[in-house]
């Protein structure tokens, strides 16, 4: 339907693209903005993980010469993560590509401040800080339907928990689905990748109901044995960054252009922290 | 209670006026020959150095002492006329001026209108002489373009009508046709204004210090007002230009009486170029608008006035191929009526009552035919208005003049109404947002007094409402505007003004497209209010009849409203499963703007030679909570520098010359500056592991700057008088000297050089023009 719509809505540009046959392209004599390739850090906390890992890659600026790949791993820099707890540094993995250590040798803990400094080999330095949130938030009840669309399926999960009174919070609400199938052992764990955000303001306390949708053509089979739904207690990096990330989209005339967050000093990315309870819904 | 209030004051001043032994002169100033009615008419009487103006339609009114008074009228673009009278009695004068001949009569300096006299600031008179002689984009001279080039107003991209005054968005603007408010007022993607100078009388800007007779917007009100029609003998206009072609008729029904006016104007790209047009892809544009007028004078106590506009602009494209058949359409257009009664209480009481319609409708089509299947696609979006104003100029003494009213609005929205029908019986859907009955309504009053023969102010107070829903809004608000007149035609002004806008533009691209939507404030989208200080000098030179103003304003705007970054106006949300998806109010969020600067106007009103110089420095800045996370950036068009000059020359009777030179800042715009990797963080198997996507960073929002903008026009007219009407040739040059504007930049990756460039879109080379115009 949108699609019809933005279909005829192109036809205009198009026309009036045409109509104005005088106008003309060249390429722009004006003083282009002159941006430095940035260090990108994307790393997340979690106490229920078992590995603390960092990524670091560099940008590539959009005017000038092309020669950074801006998936490559950055190896050679020293990364410190410290807090009131001390100090760890991550060492650089070449098989993953991440800067990394066990949870084991350095616990993440409720409540407390992080500090991510990053030197580079190059002389550049970042530092991003993130607070862990202060506890767990547990999911009151969790339950899905199936909603049946133009041919196609998809499910519609719905979430109750009571909001933890003693701070802001930010939370975001996703889902596993894990099927098993006869001719093997594994469960084969499927993210619904529902990046639905939600903040208690104006509802401190209170027991929140809400939900999300999971895409279209989600549809469950006879190997589908249960659905395993997150609730993700996160730092206001976190809830910022995936905020900005959702209303993401290029290419759009009919939009404003959409910045994504950072709070990396000195460079592009997110440090940020986060901790998660499981409801599980067998089938 | 406020109704008491206002009875009270009203009882007091008549029982004021009872109580001295004064006479009322009153009547109409119109034009010779035409009997067209002149507002804004300066009405002097040197001995007393008091005096008056008449108001939107031509009425003045002056009660003094028992004496023998000259009175002297005078008006820009008439001569000049003397009345000596002996006052002993209230009497009824109307008074007639001819237009002002090559000859140019001397006029001496207190007899001439004056800025420095005018309490009134940040407003600007704009004559529709200078409008038609002003060179145009293709020859299709526009009101908006002409407002454009005034101080302290901004246009928006390269040829849009769009107009921003101080920082504010063009939503911000009241433009009213004879009292109906147009709510788009542009055609073809906002290149030309809707407003056909043929069927205009006056046009005034108002960028602050706004009296309190008007409200309902935070940035300018334009208020435009359509000619009556010539009440003596049948007159017309025909034009014929490159894209369009016009014709206007005016005259008497009945003799002195009646009058009528109708004019029309319609584009005709689309009919020549159709028969050269493939069958299977044939596709267009046209508009058209309409204007009439039909007056009628009772008796010198009544009069009525019937007014309509229509327009509507189309685009429609259909393809055919063997069996598959498409066919699409976008449409939009505004309709207004107003039936205005005009009654006389007395000498000194004016009433005007109106009854007014006003419609906005937007609608897109398309349909699809591939065999026997079909899908057929609607998209409306409406608004309705059905108002009542009535409104009282009373004058009861020549150092008062006081103006109250009332108004109400009925509006109705449809801000979406999507219906699909097809041949697959799940495919159809009838998705409409639901309509919105709210109901606006103000009073004021306000009061022009001379307190002194130096302070002079207007001090008045709107009261507005406003009901949405069950939302209810009730706001006062206070406006104040003071003038101190010194020696040598020299003052300084100050203004202050609250406003409050409880209708909100919903805009994408701020290129004035009609897909831009109007909704109504509600609870979660409260009124846009502002607040504005304004502060000037102003200096009149009558010997070289030039006018001189400074001003410094600055402003405060809350409640701004802005779609959410990445949101447009077809954004369905997926994630909330309470959402209905089609709910406006899920894809806007509000904020707050600042906007302050700095403008010099010198204008030359009369003489061969005209024209005038504006300059504005000004900042603008947004902050919304939710876009460039929290922290405030300068708006697309924050212009630091603006200017504009303008001049017209009369070399003789039969050739006039005119040019213009624009210069701007550039638009500030956010510009992709690099690409990154993105590490999601996956929340599968109790360990975050990571899927990439490749992201653009954009900076700071709004941090890139646009070239400058700047551009010359020149036109040139010939005037000839033929046997029975004069004909009017004029050739004129848009983009004098081909400079190429930036309209919009993209970025293209070019692979020979293995880099990244910024490409610019330009519109408008230079570009000629001819048209000719008979009037008859």
């Amino acid at each position: 339907m949108d699609l019809q719509i933005l279909k005829t809505m192109k036809g205009f540009v198009l026309f009036i693209v045409l109509l104005f046959i005088f106008a003309c392209e060249k390429e722009a004599n004006i003083k282009l903005p002159d941006t430095k390739s940035q260090p990108v850090v994307f790393c997340y906390l979690s106490p229920q993980d078992t590995v603390i890992r960092v990524k670091l890659t560099m940008s590539q600026p959009l005017f000038g010469e092309q020669n950074i790949d801006i998936t490559d791993p950055v190896a050679d820099a020293t990364i410190l993560l410290s807090s009131s707890q001390g100090n760890i540094t991550l060492t650089f993995n070449p098989q993953s590509g991440y800067y990394q250590t066990l949870s084991a040798n350095y616990p993440i803990y409720f409540g407390e401040t992080y500090k991510l400094s990053i030197n580079l080999s190059n002389g550049g330095y970042v530092e991003a800080i993130t607070k862990m949130p202060d506890n767990t938030v547990p999911i009151s009840n969790a339950s899905f339907q199936i909603i049946k669309e133009n041919y196609t399926e998809y499910k519609r999960f719905k979430v109750s928990f009571i909001d933890d009174p003693s701070t802001v919070n930010f939370y975001r609400i996703s889902a596993i689905k894990l099927q098993v199938y006869s001719w093997q052992n594994d469960t084969i764990r499927t993210e619904t990748f529902a990046r639905a955000l939600y903040t208690d303001e104006g509802h401190n306390g209170e027991l929140l109901e809400t939900g999300f949708n999971t895409y279209y053509g989600d549809t469950n089979n006879d190997s589908t044995v249960a659905h395993d739904v997150l609730l993700i207690n996160c730092s206001k990096d976190y809830y910022l960054f995936y905020k900005s990330f959702n209303n993401y989209q290029e290419g759009n005339p009919f939009a404003e252009p959409s910045l994504i967050y950072t709070n990396i000093k000195g460079g592009l990315g997110v440090f940020a922290a986060y901790s998660r309870s499981k409801y599980r819904i067998n089938i | 209670m406020k109704k008491e209030i206002l009875l009270i004051l009203f009882v007091l001043l008549q029982m004021l006026l009872i109580s001295q032994t004064k006479y009322t002169i009153s009547g109409y100033v119109t034009e010779q020959g035409s009997k067209e009615n002149l507002p804004g008419v300066y009405i002097v009487v040197p001995k007393l150095q008091t005096g008056t103006t008449t108001n939107n339609y031509g009425f003045y009114s002056l009660t003094l002492a028992e004496d023998s008074v000259e009175i002297i009228i005078s008006y820009t673009g008439f001569k000049v006329k003397k009345l000596k009278l002996y006052l002993n009695k209230s009497m009824s004068v109307n008074i007639e001026l001819a237009a002002e001949q090559l000859q140019e009569v001397e006029v001496t300096a207190e007899q001439n209108q004056k800025i420095s006299d005018d309490v009134q600031m940040s407003t600007i008179d704009i004559p529709i002489e200078q409008i038609k002689q002003i060179p145009a984009l293709l020859g299709e001279k526009d009101v908006l373009k002409v407002i454009q080039l005034m101080p302290g107003v901004q246009k928006g991209s390269e040829g849009s009508s769009g107009i921003y005054v101080r920082g504010g968005g063009p939503d911000q603007n009241l433009i009213i046709l004879d009292e109906a408010p147009v709510y788009n007022a542009t055609h073809l993607f906002g290149f030309f204004s809707v407003f056909n100078g043929d069927a205009l009388k006056s046009v005034e800007l108002i960028k602050g210090g706004f009296p309190s007779r008007y409200g309902g917007r935070l940035s300018s009100v334009i208020d435009l007002q359509m000619k009556d029609g010539n009440k003596e003998k049948i007159h017309g206009e025909a034009g014929i230009g490159i894209i369009s072609s016009r014709l206007t008729l005016e005259g008497p029904i009945l003799k002195d009486k009646c009058s009528f006016l109708v004019s029309g104007r319609r584009t005709y790209i689309d009919a020549l170029i159709y028969p050269f047009l493939p069958e299977k892809n044939r596709g267009g544009y046209y508009f058209y608008d309409f204007n009439a007028k039909l007056n009628y004078v009772f008796n010198d106590k009544d009069r009525l006035y019937l007014s309509g506009y229509f327009g509507r602009d189309k685009f429609y494209f259909n393809t055919k191929s063997n069996n598959n058949e498409s066919k699409s359409n976008l449409n939009w257009g505004n309709a207004t009526g107003t039936l205005r009664w005009n009654h006389l209480f007395g000498s000194r009481l004016f009433s005007n009552a109106s009854l007014i319609f006003t419609n906005y409708k937007l609608g897109i089509g398309a349909s699809e035919k591939y065999g026997s299947d079909f899908f057929n696609l609607t998209y409306n979006s409406t608004i309705r208005d059905l108002g009542f104003k009535y409104n009282f100029d009373f004058m009861p003494t020549p150092d008062h003049y006081i103006r109250y009213g009332i108004n109400s609005t009925w509006h109705y929205f449809v801000p979406q109404a999507i219906v699909i029908k097809s041949s697959s019986p799940s495919g159809n859907s009838n998705n409409a947002s639901k309509p919105i009955n709210t109901f606006e309504s103000g009073i004021f009053i306000e009061d022009d007094w001379k307190m002194t023969q130096h302070l002079r102010g207007n001090f008045g107070v709107r009261v507005s409402s406003f009901n949405s829903n069950g939302d209810n809004f009730f706001n006062p608000e206070p406006r104040a505007a003071l003038r101190y007149l010194f020696k040598n035609d020299f003052s300084l002004k100050a203004s202050y003004a609250l406003m409050n806008q409880y209708l909100h533009l919903l805009s994408n691209t701020g290129i004035g497209l009609p897909t831009d939507l109007w909704v109504p404030a509600t609870n979660k989208t409260k009124p846009q209010q502002s607040q504005q200080i304004a502060i000037g000098a102003a200096k009149d030179l009558p010997k070289q009849k030039l006018t001189i103003t400074l001003e410094g304003y600055y402003k405060w705007m809350k409640n701004v409203l802005s779609y959410k970054e990445g949101a447009s106006f077809l954004q369905i949300n997926d994630n909330d499963p309470d959402d209905n998806g089609t709910d406006w109010q899920n894809n806007v969020t509000s904020g707050n703007g600042l906007s302050y600067g700095a403008e010099v106007f010198i204008q030359k009103k009369s003489g061969n030679f005209t024209g005038w110089i504006g300059y504005t420095l000004s900042w603008t800045w947004l902050q919304f909570d939710s876009l460039n996370f929290g922290k405030r950036y300068p708006a697309r068009y924050d212009r630091r520098h603006d200017l504009s000059i303008v001049g017209m020359y009369k070399i003789n009777d039969h050739i006039n010359i005119s040019a213009t030179w624009v210069y701007g800042t550039g638009n500030a715009i956010t510009l992709p500056l690099a690409s990154y990797s993105i590490e999601q963080n996956v929340l599968n198997n109790n360990l975050s592991y990571n899927y990439g996507q490749i992201v653009s960073d954009y900076g700071e929002k709004n941090s890139f700057r646009m070239a400058a903008y700047h551009r010359a026009d020149i036109g040139i007219q010939f005037h000839k008088k033929l046997k029975r009407c004069e004909r009017i040739f004029e050739l004129s040059f848009y983009n004098l000297y081909n400079r190429k504007n930036p309209f919009y930049y993209y970025t293209q990756y070019d692979n020979t050089q293995n880099k990244t460039k910024l490409m610019q879109v330009s519109l408008f080379p230079i570009l000629p023009s001819v048209s000719w115009t008979y009037k008859f």
